[in-house]
């Protein structure tokens, strides 16, 4: 025969052991909804007083090797180089959803852009000043293929919203810096131009001398 | 010794010294103007002209020039398992090179230990060496496949009007035909081998200051059915060092200039 303040021991133990379990269950699907919402990060907040107004995204995809243009609403400014800014804000941020072809860590990516008349006089239109986040660069994917995608990505897209930009460089925190995250040249001076791209393959012609 | 030797020793000396002094003088060196290149109104003016560089050498069909990228505080991508980049490139590179002497060829590195090299030491040696072919091998966890990447310069109107001085930024602009030639056939040495293989072009430092036809390699995960092989796999790694080996004898063959007597030919 079990004792009575056993009994009541045993129970109670049972009970506190159900509290726990269901205190945990809680907390994980808490960390789970706090996780999923840093993923699924939007783009900055557009202007309330910009209209929506349909552009073209330059999208890159890495396990096709490829750049192709999409076209999505935006919120976007009047001035052009919050209007770049803003954009590019918005490309980037693509990239950091979930279901993101070419993953980027989310976060603040592009600092200011600048546009300044073309120091070279023989070159028309204006040279676009990217200045990056060192964050979203210290966080890039490191690789030839991936870095210049990104590259690729942010050159089209700025082309196909101000064809009035004929050059693009790059900053990192108002510094120059050699490469991306260890390959694509930063300190090269990429003309604008229709980036699409698709893959590639090898031919027996192209061999010929 | 005797006073009547000293006037005799004393002379002996004056003559020697005169003699030291005559002979030293004939052996400086005059500073003597370079005379201008004969022409009906320089014949005669002296004053100093700069030497035209010496015409560029064609390049050596045999030898090949790797460079595995990254190396001693430049770690390069980090890929899975903590392996790092620049272990794995110079890993490739070791099993490029053992594949390439087999097949005759000569074969110069960058590096062989983990040192710290910057891109444009890396073309400096490749660009005294004048290879046939240089190989910058790279490797990274993103993407599939093998990427093969040329520069993305815009190849030259006449790349067969080579100026003597190149400028160091687009040094590759009149080797670029030969360069997106090689990548092809090293394209289809990896279709050959089964391994799913992507041409690209991205401006990546050396590749822009290199004068032989220049092509980076980059190893990403092979997508092996619902797995895949890192860049890391030994296996893989000997494929894709089997196809390049291949694709380098057969472009030797097909491409590359036959030796001539013409002074600079390739030999």
């Amino acid at each position: 025969m079990i004792p009575r303040y056993q009994r009541i021991l045993f129970w109670s133990l049972v009970g506190g052991i159900a509290l726990m379990a269901a205190f945990l269950l809680h907390g994980c699907q808490q960390a789970h909804k706090r996780l999923t919402a840093l993923n699924d990060a939007t783009p900055i907040a557009a202007p309330t007083t910009a209209s929506t107004e349909e552009v073209a995204l330059y999208l890159a995809n890495d396990a096709e090797a490829t750049i192709t243009s999409t076209r999505d609403q935006v919120a976007l400014p009047q001035d052009p180089t919050l209007r770049a800014r803003a954009l590019l804000e918005h490309l980037l941020a693509q990239y950091s959803k979930p279901d993101s072809t070419h993953p980027l860590q989310p976060g603040p990516a592009i600092d200011d852009v600048f546009l300044l008349t073309n120091p070279d006089p023989t070159i028309p239109g204006q040279l676009a000043v990217i200045n990056l986040h060192s964050a979203f660069v210290d966080n890039h994917p490191s690789g030839i293929l991936t870095e210049n995608l990104t590259i690729q990505s942010i050159v089209g897209t700025l082309h196909a919203a101000l064809p009035q930009i004929t050059q693009i460089r790059f900053l990192v925190d108002g510094q120059p810096r050699d490469t991306l995250a260890g390959h694509a040249d930063l300190r090269a001076s990429y003309p604008a131009t229709d980036t699409t791209t698709k893959p590639v393959q090898p031919t027996e012609e192209a061999t010929e001398p | 010794m005797t006073p009547s030797r000293n006037p005799i020793l004393k002379a002996a000396t004056h003559c020697l010294l005169a003699l030291i002094a005559i002979t030293s003088h004939a052996q400086t060196p005059t500073l003597q103007a370079t005379p201008a290149p004969a022409g009906p109104t320089q014949r005669d003016q002296s004053f100093y002209v700069p030497q035209l560089p010496k015409p560029v050498p064609t390049l050596y069909r045999n030898l090949i020039f790797l460079d595995p990228a990254h190396g001693g505080a430049d770690t390069g991508a980090s890929l899975p398992n903590n392996l790092l980049e620049k272990d794995i490139t110079l890993a490739f590179a070791s099993r490029i090179k053992t594949l390439l002497t087999a097949a005759g060829f000569t074969v110069i590195t960058s590096h062989e230990t983990d040192i710290d090299l910057t891109t444009d030491q890396r073309a400096e040696i490749a660009n005294h060496a004048r290879p046939a072919v240089c190989l910058i091998l790279h490797a990274t966890s993103t993407g599939t496949g093998v990427h093969i990447i040329t520069s993305a310069l815009t190849p030259a109107d006449d790349p067969t009007a080579t100026p003597r001085i190149l400028h160091w930024d687009t040094a590759q602009t009149y080797t670029l035909p030969q360069s997106l030639r090689v990548a092809n056939q090293i394209g289809l040495a990896f279709v050959d081998a089964k391994l799913p293989v992507i041409l690209t072009r991205a401006t990546v430092p050396p590749l822009n200051n290199l004068t032989c036809p220049a092509v980076a390699i980059e190893l990403a995960p092979n997508p092996n059915g619902s797995a895949s092989t890192p860049a890391s796999d030994t296996t893989y790694q000997q494929q894709a060092a089997q196809a390049i080996a291949t694709a380098l004898t057969t472009w030797r063959t097909r491409n590359a200039p036959p030796p001539s007597t013409t002074t600079g030919a390739p030999r």
